[in-house]
């Protein structure tokens, strides 16, 4: 690609042609700079005689998952993506991109793999190999900005559904489009629904459920930074299907900016009538509060996550009853994940689909780990693993992939072999592993199956809210026998005490925090016994993963 | 209000959240007792509001003192053995003051997988350091579940801002940058 090369054919931008200018400002871009990009792009595009469109206001999106990359700075109208850029940069954008019509070559995002440099969107492994459903308007829409999100369609959705249709046709929808929870277990949605608006009741609850169990890349954060209105659609959606008037937006107190725009958000709606008493003329009431995490919430256990929400400790109980039928104050409560609910007004946008053609819809999956491209990318339910590994995030570099880990703490750690499992909840849970929260994390050469063991165990150790015995001493047990396995003073017998320990903390846990928390220990058992077995007998940790691991790291959350 | 006297050392130390030791019944700054006011009532009628209510005390004066606990108790209707029990289960709340010079480490998966245990080691290290040499009680090294930039590991926010691909022997110079000023612009905390 030459450095010369023009856009559209022309010489230059005109006067008279605004050009939308879209900078990701999302948590990791804003960290990397995009709001001195912003300032800097505003000053010079006035300069250079060009419009930002929008009135001029500044184009802000939301991210877009390619955070290693940014800030990112995106010229829609010529399929244009500048990554990395700093504000020293903006003066040669406004110039020479702005001025003459020329792309600064340097700025484009360089493929590790084969070298090439990729103008845009189009053209970029990252995206190409992705389907942006739910992610759809994120990086697209101004995430503060009610009328923008409003005439990309927001709340189409919600106004098909109180007008057109009745609760039990909406249910009978999202039943048909076979839409499953985005984490844990992958439950019926439409199942769901249906149970908590048939349960006797005065009042009933509506709760989004933002704390995803994984520390890591959620979809949670990326929803609530980028596309915050496409959650609180979803939300009023079920509110008015199973007859709910209030709603609870349960998210993490660590994402700020997403809590803060999403309060942003449900303001706007409320003052615009998407929101509050009579929405959209009809006699539907539903308010949403938003509350914040105090830490320590099992990692979104629904049980526990309830008693967070009426202000007491957040540990787990014994279920039936369930939520849905008994969930706050006793009332009927239907909890879905942010990911699930932004799926609704997918669902709802149109007639139901022949056939159920809506069935597998997407998978928001966050890639971490040793990939050359990390982020977050949203891929049709069936991708394979090694199809996201090898061409949405490029690949290992030089080195060789050692492992995935699917699904956050509890989630399973498979081998090479098992990376054509396809991202669909029947064959993970065949594999023993489950979506999760989405976190597919890709060990390299270098990375410890067992450090990694020990790192969500230790998460799920600190995570334990104590009322049941085998999770509250068992992971701690666990943890100490990873201990000593990664210290190389492990001997043979104790990997089998490992193994009877894992399945009883297994079998015997109350919720699924306790009976997932040793999953990535059993699958890593199963699929990398070598690993453990190196490690016994002052063989040590063959990466040396295990002992650069200081043991102060599960001391408390706070110093 | 509340910002104004967030973070200063007179409010903390004005006596009323009980310096250990004290019985809490010393003379209050009417200023802060407005602000004790102005959290207290913002919260709804029922247990619903009380940890948000617990947070926001939190924020403000780094703690939850037990005299402040027992005030909270009977705003709610509890006893102040139930508050207790709120505060000690949640890591984000504490009776103890913590140090209001914060450095949190994201301990989440993407960033121990680059490393960020080394940085949360060399940090701890580095903070210690300077709490015993320098004499400085203020500062708190925290571990939070996840800063939620991934893509970046490993990352430590200091006053509010993310840094980005922390190496370890920038410990030092990061544990330093809270002891300075604060530049202009930047929060103070």
């Amino acid at each position: 690609m030459s450095e010369a090369m023009d856009l559209d054919g022309r010489g230059g931008v005109g006067d008279d042609d605004p050009v939308e200018i879209r900078i990701c400002a999302g948590s990791g871009c804003i960290a990397l700079g995009a709001l001195e990009v912003l300032e800097t792009l505003q000053a010079g595009a006035d300069d250079a005689g060009v419009r930002l469109e929008v009135d001029s206001r500044p184009c802000i999106v939301g991210c877009r998952g390619f955070c290693s990359q940014g800030p990112l700075v995106y010229l829609p109208r010529f399929d244009l993506l500048y990554c990395r850029v700093r504000a020293a940069d903006v003066d040669e954008i406004v110039q020479h991109t702005l001025g003459r019509g020329k792309i600064v070559d340097r700025l484009l995002y360089q493929d590790p793999v084969s070298g090439r440099r990729c103008r845009g969107l189009t053209d970029n492994p990252f995206f190409a190999g992705q389907q942006r459903r739910v992610l759809a308007r994120c990086g697209v829409v101004d995430p503060e900005d009610l009328d923008h999100a409003l005439a990309l369609g927001a709340y189409d959705s919600l106004r098909r559904s109180l007008l057109e249709l009745d609760p039990s046709g909406i249910i009978e929808q999202v039943k048909r489009s076979g839409l499953q929870e985005r984490g844990g277990s992958g439950f019926p949605v439409g199942l769901k629904w249906a149970v908590v608006a048939e349960a006797p009741a005065d009042t009933r609850y509506v709760v989004g459920n933002g704390e995803g169990g994984d520390p890591g890349l959620t979809v949670d954060r990326t929803l609530l930074e980028g596309d915050p209105h496409g959650v609180i659609e979803g939300m009023v959606i079920a509110g008015f299907a199973v007859g709910a008037r209030q709603g609870r937006l349960f998210l993490r107190s660590e994402h700020g900016l997403g809590i803060a725009r999403a309060k942003r958000a449900v303001a706007q709606a409320r003052r615009q009538g998407y929101l509050g008493s009579a929405i959209l003329g009809t006699a539907f009431d539903f308010e949403i509060e938003i509350c914040e995490t105090a830490g320590a919430s099992m990692g979104g256990e629904e049980t526990a996550l309830l008693n967070v929400l009426q202000g007491r400790r957040g540990v787990a109980r014994p279920r039936p009853p369930f939520p849905a039928v008994s969930g706050l104050w006793g009332r009927p409560t239907l909890i879905n994940g942010l990911e699930t609910l932004a799926n609704i007004p997918l669902i709802m946008g149109s007639e139901p689909q022949p056939g159920g053609a809506l069935a597998a819809g997407t998978k928001v999956v966050g890639v971490t780990g040793a990939v050359s491209r990390t982020g977050l990318v949203e891929v049709p339910i069936g991708t394979t693993i090694h199809e996201i590994v090898y061409e949405i995030a490029g690949g290992c570099g030089d080195g060789e992939i050692a492992a995935v880990h699917l699904g956050g703490p509890g989630g399973a750690t498979l081998g090479r072999d098992q990376l054509d499992t396809t991202i669909d909840f029947s064959s993970l849970r065949d594999q023993g592993a489950h979506l999760g929260s989405g976190g597919l994390v890709v060990l390299g050469e270098r990375n410890c199956p067992v450090a990694l063991a020990r790192f969500f165990v230790a998460f799920c150790a600190e995570e334990s809210c104590g009322t049941c015995p085998p999770c509250r001493i068992g992971t701690t047990v666990l943890l100490n026998l990873l201990d000593l396995i990664g210290s190389g003073a492990a001997a043979a017998d104790d990997l089998v005490r490992l193994e009877r320990l894992c399945q009883h903390i297994r079998k015997t846990s109350m919720c699924e925090l306790g009976r997932n928390a040793s999953s990535s220990v059993i699958t890593g058992l199963s699929n990398f016994r070598d690993t453990y077995e190196s490690h016994l007998s002052g063989g040590g940790c063959p990466t040396r993963d295990c002992e650069a691991a200081p043991s102060g790291i599960r001391s408390g959350v706070s110093e | 209000m509340a910002d104004d006297l967030r973070w200063t050392d007179e409010v903390v130390d004005s006596g009323f959240f009980g310096t250990e030791g004290g019985d809490g019944a010393e003379a209050l700054d009417p200023a802060v007792i407005d602000v004790i006011d102005e959290l207290l009532t913002q919260a709804g009628p029922g247990r619903e509001g009380l940890i948000r209510v617990l947070l926001a005390f939190q924020q403000t004066f780094d703690r939850v003192s037990w005299r402040v606990q027992e005030l909270v108790a009977d705003r709610f209707g509890l006893s102040p053995a139930q508050v207790a029990g709120v505060v000690s289960y949640y890591p984000k709340l504490s009776a103890q003051r913590r140090g209001r010079l914060k450095l949190d480490l994201c301990a989440g998966c993407g960033c121990f997988l680059r490393g960020g245990d080394r940085i949360l080691e060399s940090v701890t290290r580095e903070a210690a350091e300077r709490r015993s040499s320098a004499d400085e009680p203020r500062l708190a090294v925290r571990r939070e579940r996840c800063l939620g930039v991934c893509g970046l590991g490993p990352v430590v926010r200091v006053r509010n801002r993310i840094r980005a691909r922390v190496e370890p022997g920038e410990a030092g110079a990061l544990v330093d940058s809270l002891l300075g000023p604060a530049p202009e612009g930047e929060d103070e905390r």
